[in-house]
């Protein structure tokens, strides 16, 4: 039984996500409470923009509503099964508001900017504020670019390929690459903290 | 389709992960991952890869007002989607731990907090004085869904959608009582859902009408304020 730290009652995030999806009032409240930093954070980090990232993070929320009796539980935690829609929702507003790719190194800087939290957002845990800008920073530079382009741009291999002018298995192996030593780097910056 | 084999699925086992593997290779992919286990596991290390980094993003508090939204739409009965029963053991199981919590946090409320103990703004109960509507669809559109406008400072308008497109944006109009319209944006639908807000400029007289029209102008819903 998987709890997120934070604001709640106590409850277990699958039994909270079950009342939400019911249209229970103070369940909404407290999932919302629960996982909208965490959503709004993604959303922010893959955007840049944050009218743009509050409407994502406004429709994954709604559609953990609208789907909550989809999640599975034996297919991961709750945290994972939203941001993965959180995700899915903001590589969609990428491509529909910037159909090219952007430079990999703004997007770097993008997830710098959400976790130094300006003056229009606010990080809730100076803990965690760093630990993917570090990972990221630890990562070969090339690697860094393919994996920002695909984890956080949604761009395809081909995409990634062609933007940073190098053959499509070059960029496949970048990718694969970097993935497991960005997870890696992520894991012991975890246990670091 | 293409029958691949397990060299080829590995090469593609990334991007399958990412989710950004272009729609024939994707399907050759499933196709492939339907009937080999060593594959499965692969993909779905690489899966957890990602899953590991996504979690790591930094968390943010959003604007004021996002989690009322929700609330409200969420709990508004204009809206509910059609709920397939739960036949999954575990999630008739957690569905009973549910009920039994429900009736728990039926107790009466406090006074709510304005920030959770993490400084969260909260969501809180849906906003007293917000009026809601349904969204009619017009003229044989298959277009549904429930509008919410809160009058007092901040204003703001809120909609959920649904369409049986699976794709599809749609402009937004608002209708004054003195008659004034204003154009206030668009709303995307993907996966056949969309929600949309706007902060509303002061007004004079309230809302009477939201009007959703298709990329045509013509209209396709419409939601009327009693």
């Amino acid at each position: 039984m998987r709890r997120t730290p934070g604001a709640g009652h106590g409850l277990s995030d699958e039994s909270l996500l079950t009342a939400f999806g019911l249209g229970e009032p103070r369940a909404a409240a407290t999932f919302i409470d629960r996982f909208q930093g965490r959503v709004y954070g993604l959303a922010l980090t893959m955007l840049g923009d944050p009218a743009l990232a509050e409407d994502v993070a406004q429709e994954a929320l709604l559609r953990a509503w609208r789907h909550a009796e989809a999640y599975d539980a034996r297919r991961g935690s709750v945290v994972t099964w939203l941001l993965a829609i959180t995700r899915n929702l903001a590589i969609d507003a990428v491509r529909l508001h910037r159909p090219s790719p952007t430079d990999p190194e703004t997007v770097v800087a993008l997830v710098g900017a959400a976790s130094d939290a300006g003056p229009a957002e606010r990080a809730i845990r100076a803990d965690e504020r760093s630990g993917l800008v570090d990972a990221l920073s630890r990562l070969p530079v090339a690697q860094r670019r393919a994996i920002v382009l695909a984890v956080f741009g949604g761009r395809s291999a081909q995409e990634v390929a062609s933007r940073e002018g190098i053959p499509l298995g070059t960029a496949k192996t970048r990718i694969r690459d970097g993935l497991i030593r960005l997870r890696g780097l992520v894991d012991s910056e975890a246990m670091r903290a | 389709m293409t029958r691949l084999t397990c060299a080829q699925l590995d090469a593609l086992a990334p991007e399958l992960a990412l989710g950004i593997l272009p729609g024939d290779e994707r399907a050759d992919a499933v196709a492939h991952l339907d009937h080999c286990r060593e594959c499965r596991l692969v993909v779905a290390e690489l899966t957890q890869a990602l899953d590991t980094i996504v979690a790591a993003a930094p968390v943010v508090g959003p604007p004021k007002g996002l989690g009322r939204r929700v609330a409200t739409a969420t709990t508004s009965t204009r809206d509910r989607p059609h709920r397939r029963p739960f036949r999954r053991p575990a999630a008739l199981a957690a569905l009973a731990g549910a009920l039994a919590l429900t009736a728990a946090l039926a107790a009466p409320a406090r006074d709510h907090p304005s920030r959770t103990a993490t400084g969260m703004p909260s969501a809180g109960p849906a906003a007293p004085g917000v009026r809601t509507a349904a969204l009619v669809p017009v003229g044989g559109e298959r277009i549904t869904g429930a509008v919410f406008v809160q009058p007092s400072s901040p204003a703001w308008v809120f909609m959920t959608v649904s369409d049986d497109d699976e794709t599809s944006t749609y402009t937004c109009e608002l209708v004054y009582g003195d008659g004034h319209t204003l154009n206030a944006g668009s709303v995307a639908i993907r996966g056949g859902t969309g929600s949309w807000r706007r902060d509303l400029p002061r007004a004079t007289t309230p809302i009477t009408k939201v009007n959703v029209r298709a990329s045509d102008g013509t209209l396709s819903a419409q939601a009327t304020f009693g």
